[in-house]
């Protein structure tokens, strides 16, 4: 063991260091500067449909297909079977996995088709193929975009278990290819929500609570309301005419979000703590509706 | 470059998330490498990674960029003296470097979406994201302080 002697190391940085360092903070300011004009989207847009593709790739599983098979250049009998052998177990493995991946597409497109059956909606089924880096937003990208016909503010809905398929985010922005959708649990989504109750319904926001500390909430409910626990919160495809920061919602009305867990009094109003039917930042697959059937 | 692009696509895509937590691989491998050598080669990964995380997650250009190259610059400089031998350096650059990293997610967050109270952001996403990243954050410096020796020729030597 050895004493720390508090060596002073030669790290500070040097005069092209420091210039360095100054001309890659203007490269960010100015690329900050312009994706918030917008003008850096084209480019945005082309590079995620190239990676869009990748990234639903390596979500799925299939970059396992390249560990498979293993070159063997002997020329000996023996080593010549053996490369025989490893390469008729990697085709197989390779169906297997094709098998595998053809096995989850025919379910998912079972469910979506269950789904259309039940709902009017018509959906467009999709693999989430990225998220958000750390926890410090909750968005997900998708690797469907305008070509597939998704523009913004459409729901975003997904199923978890014997749960109802439901609302786990609305579409924000949309390359050739790929989409990205902010999770109904980020803080800046705001969507209106209706709990049916005896003859009629309670409006309110379900807002997400994620950076402060909760999942959804449903807020701005009359205090009078009386809730016993349970109830079932859905969209009440009003967000066009509330969210002024989703102009173009096109969120249809009676899409499940999950249930009321408590309520409190707060102020004139009530909030509901809500827990959603699915957990969106576990989705894997999930469909966008393209057409409430309306 | 590639490998923190390729990386960047492991992050956001393959990576588990145990309890919604991410372990932060880049800005670990970015403060490590600051830490080993000088900051302006961190500053260039810092970009080079940034970019490749907003890319693949979709969140404002430029963000993760400046957030990981606050990140390295926090974490390197005010650490430059101590030996690069003592097992605690990147455990210190890693903490102090994961909390300015959300402290400037944070600001831009406040800038783009509004303001709200960063309490439960700290506890509920900064500090969970903060132990999650000082996991890897010895082995991977060790592996980069063996690698750097092994290009120079030195022997390391631990400091406890």
């Amino acid at each position: 063991m050895m004493r720390n002697r508090q060596i002073k190391l030669p790290n500070a940085p040097s005069y092209r260091g420091v210039t360095l360092i100054v001309v890659i903070f203007l490269l960010i300011i100015l690329l900050l500067a312009l994706d918030r004009s917008g003008m850096a989207d084209p480019v945005r847009g082309q590079v995620q449909s190239w990676i869009a593709p990748v990234l639903a790739w390596m979500r799925t599983g299939s970059f396992s297909l390249g560990q498979v098979s293993s070159p063997i250049t002997d020329v000996a009998t023996l080593r010549a079977e053996i490369a025989a052998l490893q390469s008729e177990n990697s085709q197989l493995k390779e169906r297997l996995i094709q098998f595998e991946v053809t096995q989850l597409e025919n379910r998912r497109l079972r469910e979506q088709v269950r789904i259309e059956q039940e709902r009017p909606w018509q959906l467009v089924g999709t693999a989430v193929s990225a998220m958000t880096p750390d926890s410090g937003r909750q968005i997900i990208m998708l690797a469907v975009g305008i070509e597939d016909g998704i523009q913004p503010g459409m729901a975003v809905i997904a199923q978890e278990g014997g749960q109802p398929p439901a609302l786990v985010g609305v579409i924000e922005s949309v390359g050739p290819q790929s989409a990205i959708a902010l999770l109904i649990t980020d803080f800046s989504s705001s969507v209106s929500a209706q709990v049916y109750q005896g003859e009629g319904t309670i409006a309110g926001l379900v807002n997400g609570r994620w950076q402060r500390g909760s999942r959804i909430w449903l807020e701005e409910i009359d205090r009078e309301v009386a809730f016993a626990g349970g109830e079932t919160v859905v969209t009440a495809g009003l967000s066009a005419r509330l969210a002024t920061d989703l102009p173009r919602a096109a969120i249809p009305a009676n899409v499940p979000i999950g249930t009321i867990e408590s309520v409190r009094i707060e102020g004139r109003s009530q909030i509901a703590e809500i827990r959603p039917y699915v957990d969106p930042s576990r989705v894997q697959y999930a469909w966008i509706i393209v057409n409430a059937g309306d | 470059m590639v490998a923190l692009v390729l990386l960047a696509l492991v992050q956001t895509s393959v990576l588990p998330r145990p309890y919604a937590i991410v372990p932060n691989l880049l800005l670990v491998l970015v403060v490590c490498q600051g830490l080993i050598s000088e900051p302006d080669v961190a500053v260039r990964w810092a970009l080079y990674s940034g970019i490749g995380l907003d890319l693949c997650s979709g969140a404002m250009l430029g963000s993760h960029a400046m957030a990981l190259l606050c990140a390295a610059l926090a974490a390197t400089l005010p650490l430059a003296w101590l030996n690069r031998n003592n097992w605690m350096l990147p455990l210190a650059g890693v903490a102090i470097g994961s909390l300015v990293y959300h402290g400037v997610l944070i600001l831009m967050l406040g800038i783009e979406q509004g303001w709200f109270d960063i309490q439960p952001y700290l506890l509920v996403v900064a500090l969970p994201d903060i132990a999650a990243a000082l996991i890897p954050a010895l082995p991977l410096y060790l592996i980069l302080r063996w690698d750097r020796a092994r290009r120079r020729g030195e022997l390391a030597i631990d400091i406890y």
